[in-house]
C-alpha cells in the first residue's frame, strides 16, 4: 500500500466549462426521471405529478443552497466538504458517507436500470429467471451485464476526466433534444386532460403510499450535487456555477413534472407501473405517429442516458472521497492520483467495486430497481439535511467568505458589528428535507435498515482510523480556513473574489485591533 | 470580422436560440394544458401545472431577453 507523501499537493485538473458543468449536472439529474418515474407512479398512482412536484420544491431549495455553497467553496468535496466546514470533522464525515451510499447507489442503480434498456432488444435476457435456494426471479445475465457497464466506467474515469466529461456533453445534449420532443409530441397528440383528471379524483394514494411515493420522488432529483463535486474542476467555478446549477435545477423540476403530468394523461397509472423498468419508453411508445419508433428510440437513450447518470456516481464517488482523504477524514490511501492520467484511481476502483457488491446484491430481489430506489433516498435526505445545516451555520461562522450567489428570502441582522444574512429560504428547505427525511424512515423498509447501517459502519472505520492517526474523534483538525480558501480562489483564477476576501479580512482585522485599543483604554 | 456579420452571428448563438425556442416552447405547453385540461375547473391539477409551465417559459423568455442585451453590450 504505497502512501502519497503528505507535503504533497494533488490538485484536480481545471478542465470543465459552463456546457461540461452543466451537462455533468444534467448527466447525473435528467437521467433520474427514467427510472424514477415508473417507482413513483407505482406508489403515488393517480398524484405521481403532484409527489415530484413537491418533492421538486424541496429539490429547488437544496439547488439553491448548494448553488450558494459550491461558488463560496469551489473545491471537489460537495456536501461533505461544507458540512465539515459549518460543523466539523465528524458531520462532514457522516454527510459524506451518506452522499457516498447515494453514489455507490447511483452506480449500481443506473448501470442496472441502462442495461435494463438495452435488453429492451434482447427480450430474451429480460426474461431469464432462475431460483437460488430461496431466492427467486434472479436474472444472473442481467447482472452480469450490469457489472461490465461498471467495468467499462471505471476504464473511462480512470483515462480522464476529459474523456468522460466530453460523453456526458454529447450525451446530455441528445437527451435533452429527445425528452423535449417526447414532451411536446405527447402533450400536442397523445394527452388526455380527462384521463389525468379521472385518476386524480379516484385513483388518489392513500397517505402511506403518497409518503412513499413523494420521498421516493427526491430521487429523481439527486444528482444536483455533482456539480459541486466538479466545482475544483471547473473554470472560474464562482462564475459559472450559479449559471450552471440554476439552469440545471428549473430545467430538471420542470422535466420531472411534464414527464409525470403527462404520463397519468396518456396512460392508466396501473400500465406505467408495470413497465417499471422502461416507463418513458413504454409512454413513448403510446405517442400516436411517433410511437412506433420511439419506443425504440427511448430505450437506446434511456440506455445511454442511464450509462451516463451512472458515469457520473463513479466521478462523484471518486471526488468525494479524494476530497475526505485530502480532509484526513479517510486514509490518504484513496488520495493517489494516477500518474499519467491525474485521475484518482484508488478511489474510482474502490467505489465502482463497492456498486458492483451492491448491484449484485440488489440482484438477489425480486424488485431490484425499487430495493435500490429505496435505499437511494435515505442517503440523500440524510446528506442534504446535513447541507442545510451547515449553511446555516457557515452564515454566522463564516461571514467573510465572499458568495458569488446567495439564496434568495434573506434577513439581515447584526451581530458583534458583523452583518449576517438569516437564510429564510434555507430554513424551510431545512423542514421540508427533514419532513422528506421522516417520510424514508416511516415508509422504506430496505432504506430504514441499510441506510443506518452503512452510515453507522463507515463510522466505526472513520473512529478506527482517527484514532490510529491520533487525531480527534468527535472534534476537528486545524486548518487556516482562510489561507486555503484564499489558495482556493486563486487557484480558480476568481481574483477579484481574491482581492474582495482580504480586503474584508483586513477590515474584519482592524475593526479588532480597534476594539482591543478602546478595551486597553 | 465585419460587424454586420459578427451580430448575425452573435443572434445565432446557440445559447440564444435554445432560450428563445425553449421559452416559447413552455408558453405554448402551459396553455395548452391549461386550456385542454379546463385549468379553471380542475385548479390543482391541469391548472396549476399549466400556470407552472407558463410562469418557467415566460422565465426563460426574460433570460432570453437578459442575454440578448447583454450580447448587444458586448457588441457595442
Amino acid at each position: 500500500m504505497a502512501n502519497s507523501q503528505p507535503s504533497e499537493k494533488i490538485e484536480l485538473r481545471r478542465d470543465v466549462t459552463v456546457w461540461g458543468s452543466f451537462m455533468w449536472g444534467y448527466a447525473d439529474v435528467g437521467a433520474d426521471v427514467y427510472v424514477a418515474l415508473g417507482l413513483v407512479v407505482a406508489a403515488a398512482q393517480g398524484a405521481a405529478n403532484l409527489a415530484f412536484a413537491l418533492a421538486g420544491l424541496v429539490y429547488i431549495m437544496i439547488g439553491l443552497a448548494y448553488t450558494e455553497l459550491a461558488s463560496a467553496y469551489p473545491v471537489a468535496g460537495g456536501g461533505h466538504y461544507f458540512t465539515l466546514r459549518g460543523l466539523g470533522d465528524f458531520w462532514g464525515f457522516v454527510a459524506g458517507s451518506a452522499l457516498l451510499l447515494d453514489y455507490t447507489i447511483d452506480i449500481a442503480l443506473f448501470a442496472y436500470a441502462s442495461t435494463g434498456y438495452i435488453n429492451f432488444f434482447f427480450p430474451a435476457i429480460r426474461h431469464i429467471s432462475i431460483t437460488i435456494g430461496p431466492l427467486s426471479q434472479v436474472n444472473p445475465v442481467w447482472a452480469l451485464e450490469t457489472l461490465a457497464v461498471i467495468g467499462f466506467l471505471v476504464w473511462i474515469n480512470i483515462r480522464g476526466i476529459r474523456e468522460s466529461s466530453l460523453l456526458n456533453e454529447i450525451l446530455g445534449a441528445l437527451d435533452i433534444c429527445t425528452e423535449s420532443a417526447i414532451i411536446i409530441m405527447g402533450f400536442l397528440f397523445a394527452w388526455k386532460p380527462e384521463l389525468l383528471i379521472f385518476q386524480w379524483k379516484t385513483q388518489f394514494p392513500s397517505m402511506h403510499n403518497f409518503m412513499y411515493g413523494s420521498s421516493l420522488a427526491i430521487i429523481s432529483y439527486v444528482g444536483l450535487e455533482s456539480i459541486s463535486q466538479a466545482a475544483q474542476e471547473t473554470r472560474r467555478p464562482a462564475t459559472i456555477i450559479p449559471r450552471t446549477s440554476l439552469s440545471l435545477i428549473f430545467s430538471v423540476f420542470i422535466f420531472a413534472t411534464a414527464f409525470s403530468t403527462l404520463s397519468l394523461g396518456v396512460l392508466p397509472w396501473q400500465q406505467i407501473a408495470a413497465a417499471e423498468s422502461n416507463p418513458v419508453a413504454t409512454l413513448a411508445h403510446a405517442i400516436p405517429y411517433i410511437g412506433f419508433i420511439a419506443g425504440p428510440f427511448a430505450a437506446l437513450l434511456g440506455a445511454t442516458i442511464l450509462l451516463i447518470s451512472s458515469n457520473s456516481g463513479v466521478m462523484s464517488a471518486s471526488r468525494v472521497t479524494f476530497s475526505m482523504s485530502q480532509l484526513k477524514l479517510i486514509s490518504r490511501w484513496f488520495d493517489k492520483v494516477h500518474p499519467k492520467y491525474q485521475t484518482p484511481v484508488r478511489t474510482i476502483v474502490f467505489f465502482a467495486l463497492m456498486g458492483a457488491l451492491e448491484a449484485l446484491l440488489s440482484a438477489l430481489t425480486p424488485r431490484v430497481l425499487d430495493t435500490l430506489g429505496n435505499m437511494y433516498a435515505f442517503g440523500a435526505s440524510l446528506g442534504y439535511l446535513l447541507v442545510f445545516i451547515a449553511l446555516i451555520r457557515l452564515r454566522f461562522k463564516d461571514p467573510f467568505t465572499p458568495r458569488p450567489y446567495t439564496m434568495p428570502l434573506n434577513i439581515t441582522i447584526k451581530r458583534n458589528g458583523i452583518k449576517t444574512k438569516i437564510p429564510i429560504l434555507g430554513f424551510i428547505g431545512l423542514l421540508g428535507i427533514a419532513l422528506i427525511l421522516f417520510e424514508v424512515i416511516l415508509t422504506h423498509t430496505i432504506g430504514r435498515i441499510a441506510g443506518p447501517v452503512w452510515v453507522f459502519a463507515c463510522c466505526a472505520y472513520y473512529f478506527y482510523y482517527r484514532k490510529s492517526q491520533g487525531l480527534p474523534l468527535f472534534g476537528s483538525v486545524k486548518h487556516d480556513w482562510e489561507k486555503e480558501q484564499i489558495e482556493v480562489l486563486t487557484g480558480a483564477e476568481e481574483f477579484e473574489l481574491v482581492e474582495k476576501y482580504k480586503q474584508t479580512l483586513k477590515e474584519r482585522d482592524e475593526a479588532i485591533a480597534r476594539k482591543k485599543k478602546n478595551g486597553s483604554k | 470580422m465585419d460587424p454586420n456579420k459578427k451580430k448575425i452571428m452573435n443572434l445565432l448563438n446557440a445559447r440564444l436560440v435554445y432560450q428563445f425556442f425553449s421559452g416559447i416552447m413552455f408558453i405554448v405547453l402551459g396553455v395548452v394544458i391549461f386550456i385542454r385540461g379546463k385549468g379553471l375547473s380542475h385548479f390543482f391539477n391541469p391548472g396549476l401545472f399549466g400556470l407552472l409551465f407558463f410562469a418557467y417559459g415566460l422565465y426563460r423568455i426574460v433570460l432570453f431577453v437578459r442575454l440578448f442585451r447583454k450580447s448587444q453590450d458586448n457588441i457595442s
